[in-house]
């Protein structure tokens, strides 16, 4: 019994020493990035996930790019771990902390609590990828993704004499994600199916929860990830005819990686019999598209650079830009085998160029982050 | 001492020389033999209903696809059967499973044999067993708090030597777990199926096998009865860490990639898999027989939901439903057994 004060002492004492070895790893803004003195211009960022290789990268990059000068923004992350409860406690620190400007990267398109919690805090902020009623919206367009990768695709499918006699479309959602992220997948099979001279449907019509579409085409749920993809892709394949050509797109790339691993193992991931449209710009598509026949559209979204985006565009709204009421556009574009090396370093996937500031989101300019992160980077 | 196909009997007796214990609950060897059967005849029924509904079903290929899905969770499953006996779970294996994965990977990329990478991986898997054992078995901590501790330590492990990042095979022959062997079937079905039989025996046959349910039906006879409890608790949760390891590293060589996000659910399905073979949550019971067979049914019902197009929310749905079925039965079995 006269142990327990001691214990509980030494417990404590541990645990306290735990903490501040780990200082600063955890949710609630790990350490600025490349802050510069007292007159810098203080983010709090809240990144999707710290996890995943897909929105890991917006940390990792901008932190790189900042690092490397006096760049004027001091950066406090913040990683909502792919948990609205999580986004809710990081909207609620991230307010707390007073910042000039916020961007949060929401987790769910039921956004409303955190809406209402930095609506509330009249700071200025940024929503990514996902809308937030009281931010002002940066995104990717995700149909015009869909319909030009379905262009390339289809195009080349038609060439082959692909069409809907001897063809299945699979097309991998993510469900959970929300109809923003897949609308590419929706309007990849509304634009390839007349292409291809398959039954033609609403985009609406193609939901969560749709798993057949028209005669030619089936959707799964990848989750946006490797391993649900794979189990998914190997259990369906039963179902489409054995001697069929395969469409396979997917809203990104881990997704797409997970399906092709199922079709191989299958013995149907063929030079002659599959073709897949890519999504990401990632180091997986950008290979691909340079290396494999079948990979022959990549949806580069440059998602490395998002972080730099939504970082100019915080700053410029807190500095008073208009930026556009609808939604501010993120860099996009749909490459082929002939315009990979336009904007990937030749043998790498590293970027070195990013496509021209459209009208919508010229305003990023006036910020100075854009430009340094540019010129810091070599694009 | 009888035996039973599903439930072996433990004989403290046997074990130990000395019939001065409680006897743990038995069930006859029909009791076990049946229960086995009808988990049979429901994977029997299941497999009819999907074929008549699609032809595709009942294919060979089709058949040989399942047991690919399987195979990583059936290996997990057989770790988790001996956790659930001894009157615990293990629900560590959902973050062991990807630093399985992680570890081969970085191991094999750095230029290891893909035995001696296996071998690593195994030993790291075993090592996080032996801190949950300890915990358990020494420290008296409940199996789910110290589990849940683990699952988020190896986990975060995981996504710490991946950093946060998919980890692909350098050379893709490292994924040699998963290639096609003999009558063109995955070497990871074949370990599956071989660890299956391995541990059907020593649960069977062995004298650690009757006193691991000695100890899961009653910790206090076993110990009584001479049986090291602690040690048995301790091997139960080593075994678990290093089967979820190597399933972790099955799993990257079938993916080609070390993912720190890939088997996080294994946890959660396994124990489905175990209890729906028969297992109880209050240890004690269950065996190989039944959990293979638990785990063809999870496998087939998601092959065949899959088939049939049933949207993935659907899907999530069933396999609770499933959850709770098994929960149900083995809560069932238990008041039988009470009352009997």
């Amino acid at each position: 019994m006269s142990h327990a004060p001691r214990t509980t002492a030494a417990t404590a004492a541990s645990l306290l020493l735990l903490l501040t070895a780990c200082g600063g790893g955890g949710s609630g803004g790990s350490g600025g990035s490349a802050g510069s003195g007292d007159d810098a211009f203080e983010m709090t960022f809240a990144n999707f996930t710290e996890a995943a290789p897909l929105f890991r990268v917006l940390h990792t990059n901008l932190d790189d790019v900042l690092a490397k000068g006096e760049s004027g923004l001091d950066v406090s992350w913040y990683d909502n771990a792919g948990d609205p409860a999580k986004m809710t406690e990081n909207a609620q620190l991230m307010v707390q902390a007073q910042p000039d400007a916020i961007v949060m990267y929401p987790v769910s398109a039921a956004s409303q609590g955190i809406s209402q919690i930095l609506g509330d805090s009249d700071i200025p902020c940024v929503s990514v990828n996902l809308d937030t009623e009281a931010c002002d919206f940066l995104n990717i367009d995700n149909r015009a993704l869909g319909e030009q990768t379905a262009e390339i695709v289809g195009g080349i499918a038609a060439e082959r004499g692909w069409d809907a006699s001897n063809t299945t479309v699979i097309i991998g959602q993510n469900a959970a994600a929300g109809e923003q992220v897949n609308d590419c997948v929706r309007y990849f099979y509304t634009t390839i199916a007349p292409l291809l001279g398959m039954d033609e449907v609403d985009p609406t019509s193609i939901t969560p929860t749709t798993t057949k579409i028209g005669a030619n085409a089936v959707q799964f749920d990848g989750a946006s990830t490797l391993q649900p993809s794979f189990e998914a892709v190997s259990n369906l394949l039963p179902s489409i005819p054995a001697d069929n050509h395969i469409v396979l797109y997917t809203v990104n790339n881990d997704s797409t990686a997970g399906a092709l691993r199922a079709l191989e193992e299958a013995g149907r991931g063929g030079d002659d019999v599959l073709l897949i449209g890519g999504l990401g710009g990632d180091e997986t598509g950008i290979t691909a598209l340079r290396e494999d026949p079948r990979w022959v559209a990549e949806g580069d979204i440059f998602v490395a650079w998002w972080g730099a985006y939504a970082a100019a565009m915080a700053k410029a709204v807190a500095e008073g830009a208009e930026p556009p009421a609808d939604v501010t556009p993120l860099p996009q574009i749909v490459l082929d085998k002939d315009t990979v090396d336009e904007y990937h370093a030749a043998g790498s996937a590293e970027v070195s160029k990013l496509p021209p500031l459209v009208e919508d989101n010229e305003f990023l300019d006036e910020s100075g982050v854009l430009a340094y992160v540019r010129k810091v980077a070599g694009l | 001492m009888s035996s039973t196909t599903d439930t072996p009997a433990p004989d403290v007796s046997a074990t130990t020389g000395t019939s001065e214990a409680r006897r743990p609950r038995r069930l006859s060897m029909s009791d076990g033999a049946l229960q086995t059967l009808l988990l049979f005849g429901f994977l029997v029924v299941i497999a009819a209903y999907f074929t008549s509904q699609n032809s595709n079903f009942l294919t060979t290929r089709n058949g040989l696809n399942i047991l690919i899905n399987v195979g990583v969770i059936g290996i997990v499953s057989l770790g988790q059967l001996l956790a659930l006996i001894s009157g615990g779970f293990d629900l560590s294996v959902g973050g062991i499973v990807p630093l399985g994965a992680v570890s081969f990977a970085l191991l094999v990329n750095a230029g290891y044999s893909v035995p001696t990478a296996l071998l690593v991986v195994v030993l790291l898997g075993a090592a996080s067993g032996v801190v949950n054992g300890v915990l358990i078995a020494k420290a008296r901590i409940n199996p789910l708090i110290a589990t849940l501790g683990t699952l988020s330590v190896t986990g975060g492990l995981a996504l710490t030597l991946a950093d946060g990042v998919q980890v692909p095979f350098a050379d893709v022959s490292a994924g040699v777990l998963t290639r096609r062997s003999l009558f063109d079937i995955n070497n990871h079905v074949w370990i599956f199926l071989g660890l299956a039989l391995l541990m059907f025996a020593v649960l069977r046959y062995t004298s650690y096998g009757r006193q691991l349910y000695a100890v899961g039906g009653n910790k206090q006879a076993a110990r009584l009865a001479g049986i090291r409890v602690d040690l048995v608790t301790v091997s139960v949760y080593v075994i678990s860490g290093a089967l979820a390891a190597l399933a972790g590293a099955v799993l990257a060589s079938q993916l080609l990639t070390g993912s720190g996000t890939a088997g996080t659910n294994s946890g959660l399905q396994s124990i489905t898999a175990v209890i729906l073979g028969g297992a109880s949550l209050s240890g004690g019971v269950g065996g190989v027989p039944g959990t293979v067979i638990g785990v063809l049914i999870l496998g087939a019902l998601s092959n065949g939901m899959a088939i049939l197009t049933v949207p993935s929310f659907y899907q999530t749905m069933a396999t609770g439903a499933v959850l709770l079925l098994a929960v149900g039965l083995s809560q069932y079995r238990s008041a039988r057994r009470s009352a009997s």
